[in-house]
């Protein structure tokens, strides 16, 4: 072929030792691969193995693991644990807190939560759950394989503070993160409640955070503030609640309620009382240090014993009640369902201080039962109505035996209970006070007041005043009537007669005259005789009058007036009446001495007749004078009562007026009465003589 | 069929750049000055520098995640071949396909006739120098519709963009995978397909 005999072209020399600068693309890109790959795998830690109930929400490739909310790791599996009894998280962890991770490290899972104190873990809404752990900053004994918690641990490491021990009888009330209240500010949290292995007590782990937990000694008391407590008592309706948080989610309160106590290791164990009041009763009950378990079969029925009710011995609280169930006695089953109680007491206030083992303990117990130890039940308090245990040494003992093999604990012999006394008293003294006529009492007194209502409100009370009035007109009438002044002057001119008579005796020198004037005599005695015998009889309408007087109502009702005027009375008796009787004796006497000289004049026999005429004039003349003071006395009396009426009745009336000038007649005729009764008294001999 | 004379047998070179026909002592070309020559001796080369560079990116294109998706509040994020598994399982069989053929078939494919090529002309063979033609004709053409997933990422950030709701980003899977391609269609031009012809071996020539 022609072709072939063209000339070779001239070709360039061919650079084959010429590298193409292509090359380094694929170079490069090697290396950025091999520099990645590199830095990821340096970066890459060591994977754990966390194992978790179940795998709620976790998924491989998306879980991460925080600390402190920082992403440290992320789930690249999950898988089952052999035996199928829990989810295994493989995580891969950053290289830079691999090493931290060690033996102590926990981990748990956080899931969205609302509770009462907020939304916790909200993020976990949108971004699913992720696992937190926490470890210290030491790094410590590497480990691969950790056990997950079931709840967000109580404290961090490196969170200072204090973890104590709360036992509560009932823990209802307290939720795992409650609040732990000093002074009403949170100081602390509580920890999951867990049941103690008998189930009688909760006990539940609780954080104090630092510097807080300096507050915690031996003597400080926690006590509960769930719910609303509502106290009614004498002072009013008190109703309290810490916190809304721990209305719904419980909470815990605590307080030195007395200074002192030594400082406490973290584990320290406290009782939760129910309330303040019921933790600083117990400030004043020693707690109960060590405690033997023991127990007592009692009668179940009108058992009133409650769970925590004290043990006493001598007095002293040595223990409390634990437990009470139901318990029939295999021994004697016809005893039907019995109650056994089961409580704590403290060997060492019992007198049990020696033993050093259980076992001498109980030994020792049993030589105390031996000898009579007994349990009952004993009423406390100002009622008896508190109803507590009592550990006593029976005096007349029977032969019962300690039994260690009947039930759980050593069972103690029961004795009769103690509550009798005291309740019965009381019940004694309830029952008479139902049994007073209160209700009578109070009816009586109703009707009593109805009655003095109707009294002064009625007609017969209002016309009071105008009976009176009449009555008081009446006694003006008698006073001023004429037979009283009548009878004075008579009283005046009899005098006068028989002093003529006297002098006319004493000058006249014929028996004739003597003779009439003693005829004259004997007609003025008979006068005064007549008089007198009138007297009585206007003195006794006087006397019934004033008895009428007194025995109106008027004297009753003015009956303490009456009291002060009855002393003047006697006053006015003793004034006016002792006396005058004996006046009037002696005066007789002269008159008597008189009629002897008459006698011994050579007087004629009539001269006897008439003397003995006189003599019953003056006999009734002297009764006549002897009824005057009482006369005077009613008089006084009357002026007293009616003093004491007007003193009830206004100063303005009418009655009051009339009433006034009855009182002053009244008066000024006891006063003439009295001036008479003075002048006979004075000068006896002038009612002979007329002087 | 004539027997086949090729231009540098015939004493010429053409211009790679203006088609002009010259002499093949002539350095430059007369109409454009550019520089002439009648093989590329360092296309071997380069073919297989962008054909490795191509193949190192394309592996963590598919590693790597493609597409960050985010859809209330969860992001996930999905590789090429868990996407198309997606669609697949969301009976979207021609997106599905459209996406296997872009992203993984054709620059697969690519891989395999570039280097087939590459390979073949390296000694002498008996292939049909038109065969071969074709292919390379093909892959350069196909090469530029493998950026379709490029695209499609790209088109899906700038419109999916619902923040926490939803939004779509692209991964480092994507600028890996786009670097793959822009690789492989270095590769593909960097082939000089008139060596399709300088080794074929007598009797060959004629098919």
């Amino acid at each position: 072929m022609d072709e072939r005999d063209l000339p070779e072209p001239e070709q360039a020399e061919p650079r084959r030792s010429r590298v193409s600068w292509v090359w380094l693309v694929p170079v490069v890109a090697l290396a950025i691969s091999v520099l990645v790959v590199w830095q990821t795998y340096s970066n890459q830690g060591p994977v754990i193995i966390v194992s978790l109930p179940s795998a709620s929400g976790v998924e491989a490739g998306e879980t991460p693991l925080r600390f402190r909310d920082v992403e440290v790791g992320l789930v690249e599996d999950v898988t089952f644990a052999t035996g199928l009894e829990a989810v295994e998280a493989h995580i891969r962890l950053d290289s830079e807190v691999a090493q931290y991770v060690d033996a102590d490290a926990q981990f748990w899972l956080v899931e969205p939560q609302v509770t009462t104190r907020g939304v916790s873990g909200l993020s976990t809404v949108l971004s699913g759950v992720y696992l937190e752990g926490t470890w210290d900053g030491e790094i410590g004994r590497p480990a691969v394989r950790f056990e997950a918690l079931e709840n967000t641990p109580l404290s961090r490491p490196g969170e200072e503070g204090t973890r104590i021990v709360l036992r509560s009888r009932d823990g209802g009330q307290l939720s795992p993160g409650a609040p732990v209240l000093y002074n009403g500010i949170e100081v602390g949290r509580l920890g999951e409640a867990e049941l103690s292995e008998d189930g009688t007590l909760i006990t539940m782990d609780a954080f104090i955070e630092a510097p807080h937990d300096q507050r915690l000694t031996t003597n400080t008391r926690f006590w509960d503030i769930s719910g609303i407590s509502i106290d009614l008592n004498t002072s009013g309706l008190s109703v309290n609640f810490e916190s809304l948080a721990s209305l719904v989610e419980g909470g815990v309160a605590f307080e030195a309620l007395v200074t002192g106590g030594e400082s406490i290791e973290p584990g320290q164990a406290y009782n939760v009382y129910t309330s303040r009041a019921e933790a600083q009763r117990s400030v004043f009950e020693a707690p109960v240090d060590q405690a033997l378990d023991l127990a007592v079969i009692l009668p179940a029925d009108d058992l009133r014993l409650v769970l925590g009710a004290l043990v006493r011995y001598g007095g002293i609280r040595v223990g409390e009640v634990t437990n009470i169930v139901g318990y029939t006695d295999p021994r004697n089953p016809d005893a039907g369902v019995q109650a056994l109680v089961n409580f704590t007491v403290s060997p060492a206030r019992i007198g049990l201080r020696d033993a050093e083992t259980p076992e001498a303990l109980i030994e020792a117990l049993e030589r105390r039962v031996e000898n009579g130890l007994r349990v009952r039940v004993a009423s406390e308090g100002l009622l008896g109505t508190t109803l507590i245990l009592e550990v006593f040494e029976d005096e007349d003992h029977d032969d019962r035996q300690l039994e260690t093999e009947l039930v759980e604990n050593p069972l103690l012999p029961a004795a009769a209970a103690d509550i009798a006394q005291s309740s019965t008293d009381l019940d004694a003294i309830v029952s008479r006070v139902a049994a007073l006529p209160i209700e009578d009492l109070m009816a009586s007194a109703i009707d009593t007041l109805d009655g003095i209502t109707a009294l002064a409100t009625g007609e017969d009370i209002r016309a009071l005043p105008g009976n009176v009035n009449d009555l008081v007109a009446e006694i003006r009438s008698v006073v001023a009537a004429e037979e009283i002044g009548q009878a004075l002057t008579d009283l005046s001119g009899a005098a006068e007669a028989l002093e003529t008579l006297v002098t006319g005796i004493s000058e006249s020198e014929g028996l004739s005259t003597t003779l009439t004037a003693l005829e004259n005599s004997e007609t003025i005695i008979s006068n005064v005789q007549t008089f007198t015998a009138g007297l009585p009889g206007v003195l006794t309408s006087v006397e019934e009058l004033v008895a009428e007087l007194d025995a109106t109502p008027v004297t009753a009702a003015a009956s303490s007036a009456d009291r002060v005027l009855r002393r003047l009375e006697r006053i006015l008796s003793a004034e006016a009446a002792t006396d005058l009787p004996d006046s009037l004796n002696s005066s007789l006497e002269e008159l008597a001495g008189l009629l002897t000289e008459l006698r011994e004049g050579g007087a004629a026999a009539n001269l006897n007749g008439t003397l003995a005429s006189a003599d019953s004039a003056f006999t009734s003349l002297e009764a006549a004078a002897g009824q005057v003071p009482a006369i005077v006395e009613r008089l006084n009396s009357l002026v007293a009562s009616l003093q004491g009426v007007a003193a009830d009745y206004d100063d303005g009336s009418a009655v009051y007026g009339e009433l006034r000038a009855a009182i002053n007649d009244i008066s000024q005729a006891a006063d003439a009465f009295r001036s008479l009764a003075r002048a006979i008294e004075r000068n006896p001999n002038s009612l002979i003589t007329g002087r | 069929m004539a027997a086949m004379i090729s231009a540098r047998e015939a004493g010429c070179v053409v211009c790679q750049t203006c088609g002009n026909v010259a002499s093949i002592h002539e350095e430059r070309c007369p109409r454009c000055t550019h520089r002439l020559s009648s093989r590329d001796t360092l296309s071997e080369q380069k073919v297989w520098a962008w054909l490795i560079a191509g193949l190192i990116a394309y592996i963590p294109a598919n590693i790597y995640p493609m597409l960050l998706t985010t859809q209330n509040f969860r992001t996930t994020e999905s590789t090429i071949i868990a996407g198309v598994i997606d669609l697949y399982d969301h009976h979207a069989y021609a997106v599905a396909i459209i996406v296997f053929v872009a992203s993984i078939l054709i620059p697969v494919g690519k891989f395999v006739v570039i280097g087939y090529l590459a390979i073949l002309t390296r000694s002498a063979h008996r292939t049909d120098p038109h065969r071969l033609l074709r292919f390379y004709e093909i892959v350069e053409f196909i090469g530029r519709w493998s950026m379709i997933d490029v695209f499609v990422v790209a088109i899906l950030t700038a419109l999916v963009q619902f923040d926490v709701l939803a939004s779509i980003n692209p991964g480092i899977a994507a600028v890996c995978f786009a670097l793959s391609v822009v690789f492989t269609m270095l590769a593909a031009q960097s082939f000089d397909s008139r060596q399709i012809w300088d080794r074929l071996e007598d009797g060959a020539h004629h098919g």
